[in-house]
């Protein structure tokens, strides 16, 4: 199931510690497409968990992660709204990403942005913008 | 000017020469460069026609005259210095304006500033201390960045290895050195944000709530890719971009430029 997910749920990133800025909040690097995500930008969707609001979720995707990755005690989630990030990226940067679900095997909240260039700077650069201190949650 | 720009190499004189000839001190500008804050190039001096005779070398010195395109050269006297560089502030707006090229001066002396000198008035690391740095190991790196008034820097830096996980890529060291050199030969520039890519190098990051952000990451290579976003991304306008890459100098000089178009257009 490769569906998009609609504009008004969620998507969460998960970003190591050295990825983060002095304020907490995610630098460019973080939403980089890298040659081997296979133009796909591993992200968790939030509400693949039901219809709580973001607190009610981040437990669910953290339980999610820890099931599926090594994941490190300082990394954290930058929360991100679906249809805000691709708005924001389609009127600045003219570029069209896409934001779909993507589960694998039991990793249901696995899910994709993509529809911008391996290594491109601008579009990660404007999603890192995007997220504020109030955006960000512990990984653990 | 068209919305993108892609910087290829291009001799920096020229572009230093053109940001010179359309200088416009705004408000707005000088806002923009708190996050680039120091725009002169460190091979070069940019002072006013008053400054030089007070100082002088107006007769002694070859100087290019900035506003009127003139070209002078004297001989330079054995103790021009080229171990300064003047940042050149807002009281430069209205006079005509002067660079000096001190590259084939000696190192090892000073200038003496005048009684009312009005710039601020900063002493360039020796040439040879930032070749230095592409012999250091990274600890010796960190240290020199200590020793060079980078404390917060070394700071951050030491945190960054500390935290580097073992399936992570290693911070590359000649990414390092790249980042360092650049801080201690521009020693006015603001402090980015400092974090590392997935692939070990090292990305400063400038950020103005208002008039966008700069990336920089430091190749292996000794260049920097670099992309500005110019302007507020919540705006609903398309952003006006600058990317390229270049050897850092240029890389600065670039983005001082393209700035400069953008606030006069």
């Amino acid at each position: 199931m490769t569906a998009d997910i609609h504009n008004t749920d969620h998507i969460v990133r998960c970003c190591s510690l050295r990825k983060l800025e002095d304020d907490g909040t995610p630098a460019p690097g973080a939403f980089r497409l890298r040659d081997n995500d296979n133009d796909c930008l591993s992200v968790n969707w939030l509400e693949c968990f039901g219809e709580g609001d973001i607190d009610d979720n981040i437990p669910h995707v953290r339980e999610d992660l820890r099931r599926h990755y090594t994941t490190k005690k300082s990394s954290k989630l930058a929360v991100l709204n679906v249809g805000v990030a691709k708005r924001v990226v389609k009127e600045t940067r003219n570029v069209d990403i896409s934001v779909r679900m993507d589960p694998r095997n039991d990793h249901r909240s696995h899910a994709c942005v993509g529809g911008y260039a391996t290594n491109n700077t601008d579009v990660a650069t404007t999603l890192s913008e995007m997220v504020g201190k109030h955006d960000m949650h512990s990984a653990v | 000017m068209t919305d993108e720009q892609v910087s290829t190499k291009m001799d920096a004189s020229s572009y230093l020469w053109r940001q010179t000839e359309s200088r416009t001190d705004t408000d707005a500008f000088e806002v923009l460069l708190t996050s680039l804050k120091n725009t002169m190039p460190n091979t070069s001096i940019l002072v006013d026609r008053q400054s030089l005779d007070m100082s002088g070398w107006g007769n002694r010195t070859p100087t290019r005259d900035v506003g009127l395109g003139a070209t002078h050269h004297t001989p330079l006297p054995e103790n021009a210095p080229d171990t300064t560089f003047i940042n050149a502030l807002s009281t430069l707006k209205s006079r005509p304006l002067y660079l000096i090229q001190p590259e084939n001066a000696p190192d090892t002396t000073f200038i003496d500033a005048p009684v009312d000198w009005t710039y601020d008035m900063v002493v360039r690391q020796p040439h040879h201390d930032v070749e230095a740095i592409t012999r250091m190991d990274d600890k010796e790196v960190i240290d020199k960045l200590v020793v060079s008034g980078f404390a917060g820097v070394a700071e951050r830096l030491t945190y960054l290895y500390d935290v580097t996980e073992e399936d992570e890529e290693a911070i590359r060291l000649d990414s390092l050195r790249g980042f360092a050199a650049l801080m201690i030969k521009n020693r006015g520039i603001h402090l980015p944000q400092i974090t590392v890519t997935d692939d070990g190098l090292i990305q400063a990051v400038w950020k103005h709530p208002r008039q966008g952000t700069l990336v920089m990451d430091f190749q292996e290579s000794g260049d920097v890719e670099f992309t500005l976003l110019y302007g507020r991304w919540d705006q609903g306008t398309k952003r006006r971009r600058l990317s390229g890459e270049l050897h850092p100098d240029q890389a600065i000089l670039h983005v001082d430029h393209f700035v400069r178009d953008v606030m006069e257009t």
